[in-house]
């Protein structure tokens, strides 16, 4: 009898073993590393931060200036053709696809043509050049000096270009030199010469 | 105890019956026994039993007899003689025993009857002198009679019932009726991670009505508890298959999602809930608030609803359950079309400055006038000089809506395993053509126990729906009825409408080849251990995956140009999860309750998809199923997914005093991989507590059987942020072509990194009573809660100097208050006849408290957001605008130039509310609000013999001000176009004209007022709804065995059968106006059969 008893006693133990094993094991898998489980994996996009070192990320990255220059300004949906804004070099604004209106009509609170238009197609362009720019310098980008130059040369193109259309149209415009990485609400009017010294004579 | 098991003999005895023969005779020889053991003696001798209590002085005495051929009562005398002991028989052979002063002390005679709650008398119920073992028993007429002092206090109890103490007070007569156990408080419910019993509940939990659950009406879970518990907000819904919306308590999120959290049989439900089959369902929880929904941390600010499958049928054994069930169903209230003859008289009235007599006032029609030039394409004007009119509702709508369901389940439970199988189809015909819903469901639930502290088990379904068909049912209201649908030679025409590039719905109806299904595979095992050799202490672990794949293909002949176009699109999620649960549960000293959870578990999701198009196709026969030979330069491929992951720990202690006091405390810490670095996980605590009061000794009120009050504080999260908005986006393709006509790859940034993206956060507290009033018969619940959400999700404007214009952030603060009653009653019960009521009241405000935070106004306060409708200090239900006077501008003022410029002849006028003169935007201002102010139900269950009857009334309530909805015809009207005259209208609308200057809605072809002039016209939604009405007949246990059943049960069920409203639209719930795209609720009248073998 005891021998019986002392047998059952013996596999239950082995059991409560058993168990004990079985539950150190799953907690065990369940409490590995918590922050590569966590980690943020993008799959159907590419995430900035790995967009913009070779040769390759810099070269889309201007290709896409000339995309939006001509997207913003020139495609059916761009409604305004911007260049004749800014070739006039006056404050005289005319709608140059030959329609009769008065823009005067829309610079009021309810429409945003205007901005549409202009102001923020410009700091779309000035955005993506800043992007370039400050980018390109960055540690573990794998390009040459001579195509770092380059690639800043045309990007600082587009920028120019972009605060010279807001500089003839508005005046003084805030100037922003660096990509936007953190919402601001504290942008302020920079004088027209310091345009002209900071961002077409860089 | 013994006692105890003493009542259950004489129940045993009881059903007996027969009487022993007062002429028996026995012989007693016996030396030095106690006197129970010469009871047992003559209980082993005869059919006599004895019901004694073990406390009385003198049955251990130790007798020595020896005497024989004595009757019952000679035998007895003699046993105790020199005893404080007497006897007294009653039927059955029943004999009991107590202290011999009950019946020989002088002293205040009580005499009465103790009955059960339906007045059926309680035989062997216990009546005892509080403090002392002195007490008598009711004889089978429930008769007790006991002699005691005047001044003593009585106590009347019976096993599975209610004790009740009762002072005498000098009374000489007390007639007492018991009430049942409240079973329902030591029900165990489940709250996440664990059960509860429900006098343990600290938060507040409330169980769906069990009846509502297994009388499963509706193709969804949740239909069947539409307006039955208070704080969970169920949609009405006006599409075959459409899942009704939820929603717990108040609105706490501006951006994030607001449905609250699925679990289904511990496991967090990810798919549709419309995938689950009502029939398989056991029971449903509804997690309301802070402190008890805590436990799912991050994901839990809006609720938790929990949902446990059927386990086996509710009996032992082997059960066989078929139901079946058809619906005939017809729009509860549709918008009628108007006429042939109305359109025409309408569109002649569009310009009554062109069809009417200037002479007349405009009030006589030009005799000359030809309406047809009103119409827009020569077939139009054909059509109607033949007046050959096409009813479009009968080529889009449905001319027989209905619904059929079967269902068979088989259900085991044996010792060691249960399982429970079932498989179930439910087809329903909605409104539209097209507009159908089929579905397959299939479930198997095992739970095996191996050893006798090891179990495992699996609940697995899977669900196959349809949703295929392209429906058109607007088309009935954007055709005019002058549009033909045939040419002559037959053929279907084109674009009856001549406008824009509008098919005639014969093609686009009943020629497209339209694949919409849905797969949902679930399967969740678990194992559970009883850990041996320490008492209470378990652990369970679960893995639960599921697949749903959806497809959406299609093939459109009539696209393109009848050339055609097709795509084919799949979706295919894959969710698993793994939960780990450790419990300890153990009662200390009988009074000390513990309950100690522990658990981990992490999930990952996966979602994945493919789509691919073409068009201009030369030969259609293959259709979405060939793509490939679609014009080469208009195949099309996209594709595209996410993953995200998470994990959790949390621990829950209960502590409970006696079923007196009890507190619970939880910590959830939640990491997600959506959740910026810095805010990787989130951790929310929570604090509950109880007091019972009715426990407490000095808590004796008579007509209160159960008062238990809550108080709990906790904060919960709601994740709603996207995957992956902390991380910034680009976005690339062949954009640009370089001078040798190569493409050229170009990307640029899309969206800005928001790094400190994380959950909104719900923190609130919840003051709740339970309570159980007069036998029972009326048991309920009140809640008040107070909830502040922090971190709203929000897209904040910023200025597009970054490129960006919004950005998402968490900030902002909204407060949501309410009040919810809850309460069953039991009104009548007797054998044949039972009637039970059941109410609900919920009530819930919400305000802004703080969203960006600026104040360029400088007043001191944080500026509204106008152009958003959100104006802080007020309900984001509030709606800002105009107040429109309701009176409408005159010819008269139209032609003296008194109608300011937004306005015309025939609109509305509005208020100047500010007094200068003029309609500025200045003059609007918060006219009311689209919540809801108040909910109520009310349940009235009946029950004669066989037939049982439920109404269900359901309401909601705005007031005056609350509970709005648009109601004008600016859905139909083209502001300034004409394409009124290309429409059908709604019948029957007041609308105005120079003959009806008082209408109730502006006129058809209102000018093109700028948008934020344009006047707007608001009506109560509020509305009572006879939503459910139910008679069922069960067939008489005689009749069933006659023929071999178990249960067979036929069914009526209206539902929606009448709504009381002053709405005009559509549906006051969905709120739906006089619009072309709304569509009617359903109001059914379905026949059903439940047969159990």
């Amino acid at each position: 009898m005891k021998l019986i008893i002392n047998k059952l006693l013996y596999a239950s133990t082995l059991k409560l073993r058993r168990v004990s094993f079985i539950i150190c094991l799953l907690m065990m898998i369940s409490s590995c590393d918590e922050e590569g489980f966590l980690e943020l994996k993008p799959v159907d996009f590419y995430s900035a931060d790995v967009s913009y070192i070779t040769y390759d990320h810099f070269e889309s990255a201007i290709h896409n200036l000339y995309y939006i220059f001509r997207e913003e300004f020139y495609s059916p949906h761009g409604a305004v053709q911007a260049p004749a804004l800014w070739v006039a070099f006056t404050d005289m604004l005319y709608y140059s696809q030959n329609i009769p209106d008065d823009w005067g009509n829309y610079i009021n609170p309810y429409q945003n043509f205007v901005y549409n238009s202009v102001w923020r197609p410009a700091y779309h362009l000035i955005y993506e050049a800043n992007v370039i720019i400050d980018r390109i310098d960055e540690e573990g980008v794998e390009i040459t000096d001579d195509q770092r130059t380059h690639f800043k040369a045309e990007a600082s193109l587009f920028r120019g270009l972009s605060y010279a259309m807001l500089a003839h149209l508005y005046g003084d415009v805030p100037i922003i030199l660096e990509e936007t990485t953190s919402p601001r609400r504290d942008f302020v009017r920079a004088p027209v010469l310091m345009y002209i010294n900071k961002v077409l004579l860089i | 105890m013994k006692l105890l098991l003493c009542f259950i003999l004489f129940s045993v005895l009881n059903v007996s019956g027969s009487i022993f023969s007062q002429s028996t005779t026995f012989d007693l020889a016996v030396n030095g026994k106690t006197v129970k053991e010469v009871f047992k003696d003559i209980e082993s001798q005869s059919q006599y039993r004895f019901l004694y209590n073990d406390d009385f002085p003198g049955l251990n005495r130790l007798v020595t007899l020896s005497s024989y051929n004595l009757t019952i009562n000679e035998a007895l005398d003699e046993l105790f003689e020199g005893a404080n002991l007497t006897y007294r028989e009653l039927e059955n052979n029943l004999i009991v025993i107590t202290p011999a002063e009950l019946f020989l002390q002088d002293g205040h005679k009580v005499v009465g009857i103790i009955t059960d709650a339906g007045g059926d008398p309680l035989p062997g119920a216990n009546v005892i002198i509080e403090g002392t073992t002195i007490g008598a028993v009711t004889n089978v007429d429930g008769n007790y009679s006991i002699v005691t002092d005047p001044n003593n206090t009585l106590v009347f109890s019976f096993i599975g019932y209610e004790s009740q103490r009762i002072p005498i007070n000098g009374r000489s007569e007390i007639n007492i009726t018991l009430s049942p156990t409240i079973e329902q408080l030591d029900e165990v419910i489940a709250i996440g991670y664990g059960t509860q019993r429900r006098r343990d509940l600290t938060g507040s939990v409330i169980q769906a009505d069990q009846e509502m659950i297994q009388d499963h009406y509706g193709t969804s879970v949740v239909q069947s508890l539409h307006g039955t518990v208070p704080g969970l907000n169920i949609g009405q819904i006006n599409q075959a298959g459409q899942e009704p919306s939820l929603s717990i308590r108040g609105q706490t999120s501006l951006a994030g999602v607001g449905a609250p959290l699925i679990v289904v049989d511990d496991v967090i439900f990810r798919g549709n809930l419309i995938d689950l089959n009502p029939h398989d369902i056991e029971s449903i929880n509804v997690l309301k608030d802070a402190s008890s929904v805590a436990i799912y941390g991050s994901q839990a600010a809006n609720g938790v609803v929990m949902i446990t499958t059927m386990r086996s049928g509710r009996e032992e054994g082997i059960t066989l359950d078929y139901n079946s069930s058809y619906s005939f169903d017809s729009p509860a209230h549709s918008i009628g079309l108007e006429s042939p003859e109305e359109y025409l008289a309408r569109i002649r009235n569009y310009d009554v400055f062109d069809s009417r007599t200037a002479e007349s006032g405009y009030l006589e029609p030009k005799p000359d006038y030809d309406i047809s030039q009103l119409l827009r394409t020569t077939e139009q004007i054909e059509a109607y000089r033949n007046n050959n009119p096409t009813d479009w509702a009968n080529v889009v709508l449905n001319e027989r809506m209905y619904s059929h369901n079967h269902n068979l389940s088989f259900s085991n439970r044996s010792e060691n395993s249960r399982y429970y199988v079932s498989l179930g189809y439910t087809d329903v015909v909605g409104y539209a053509v097209n507009d159908e819903y089929s579905r397959w469901n299939a479930r198997f639930n095992l739970d095996n126990s191996i050893t006798d502290w090891f179990d495992i088990g699996v609940q697995s379904f899977m669900t196959t729906s349809d949703y295929s068909g392209e429906s058109a049912h607007s088309q009935a209201y954007i055709l005019p009825p002058f549009a033909p649908a045939f040419r002559e030679d037959g053929s279907y025409t084109t674009n009856p409408r001549g406008v824009g590039a509008d098919i005639n719905p014969y093609y686009t109806v009943y020629e497209t080849d339209d694949l919409n299904k849905r797969l949902n595979l679930f399967g969740n095992l678990y194992a559970n251990i009883s850990v041996p050799f320490i008492e209470g202490l378990s652990f369970r672990t679960n893995y639960s995956t599921n697949y749903r794949k959806s497809d959406r293909h299609y093939f459109r002949p009539w696209d393109s140009n009848f050339q055609g176009s097709g795509q084919k699109r799949e979706g295919l999620f894959n969710d698993w999860s793994q939960d780990n649960i450790l419990n300890y549960l153990n009662t200390f000293g009988r009074v000390h309750r513990v309950d100690l959870t522990l658990g981990y578990g992490r999930e990952k999701r996966e979602y994945s998809y493919s789509r691919a198009y073409s068009e201009i196709f030369s030969r259609h026969e293959l259709g979405y199923n060939r793509l490939q030979i679609g014009s080469a330069d208009m195949h099309a491929v996209e594709s595209g997914g996410w993953v995200e992951t998470s994990l959790y720990n949390f621990a829950r202690f209960f502590y409970g005093y006696d079923n007196k006091y009890l507190l619970t405390g939880t910590i959830r810490r939640d990491g997600f991989s959506g959740f910026s670095e810095e805010n990787k996980f989130g951790l929310f605590p929570s604090i509950a507590t109880a007091w019972t009061i009715t426990e407490e000794d000095f808590m004796n009120i008579n007509w209160l059987n159960f008062l238990k009050i809550r108080v709990s504080y906790g904060s919960s999260g709601n994740r709603t942020i996207g995957r992956y908005d902390i991380v910034a986006k680009l976005d690339g393709g062949y954009r640009i072509i370089d001078g040798d006509k190569r493409s050229l790859y170009a990307h640029g940034i899309t969206s800005m990194a928001s790094p400190n993206l994380k959950w909104e956060t719900t923190t609130g507290y919840n003051f709740g009573f339970d309570f159980v009033l007069l036998d029972n018969r009326i048991e309920g619940s009140i809640d008040y809660y107070n909830n502040n959400t922090t971190d709203l999700l929000y897209e904040v404007d910023i200025p597009g100097i970054s490129r960006f214009e919004v950005f998402p952030d968490n900030l902002g603060k909204i407060h949501n208050q309410g009040l919810e009653i809850n309460a069953n009653s039991i009104n009548v019960s007797t054998e044949d006849f039972q009637w039970t009521s059941s109410f609900t009241f919920s009530r819930n405000r919400n305000e802004l408290k703080e969203l960006l935070g600026f104040d360029t106004t400088g007043d001191g306060k944080e500026d509204d957001l106008v152009a958003e409708g959100l104006f802080i200090g007020e309900s984001i239900d509030a709606i800002y605008t105009y107040v429109n006077t309701g009176n409408l501008w005159q010819l008269d003022d139209y032609f003296e130039d008194r109608i300011p410029s937004y306005g015309d002849y025939g609109t509305y006028i509005l208020e100047d509310l500010n007094g200068d003169g003029e309609i500025t935007p200045d003059d609007r201002t918060i006219i009311g609000y689209s919540s809801p102010s108040y909910r109520f139900s009310v349940g009235n269950r009946f029950k004669y013999k066989n037939w049982s009857l439920y109404v269900f009334l359901n309401s909601v309530q705005g007031g005056s001000n609350y509970y709005l909805g648009l109601d004008d015809l600016s859905a139909m009207n083209d502001f300034g176009g004409t394409m009124e005259l290309n429409r059908t209208w709604a019948t029957n609308l007041d609308v105005w004209l120079p003959e009806n200057p008082n209408a109730t809605y502006q006129r058809q072809g209102v000018h093109n007022v700028p948008a934020q002039f344009r006047q707007t016209r608001h009506t109560s939604r509020s509305f009572i709804r006879l939503q459910d009405l139910r008679l069922s007949y069960n067939f008489d246990r005689e009749f069933l065995t006659r023929v071999n059943l178990n249960s067979l049960r036929v069914y009526f069920h209206g539902s929606n059968l009448f709504t009381w409203t002053d709405w005009p639209g559509w549906d006051p719930e969905t709120g739906d106006r006089i619009n072309m795209y709304g569509r009617p609720i359903t109001k059914s009248y379905s026949f059903g059969v439940d047969i159990k073998f």
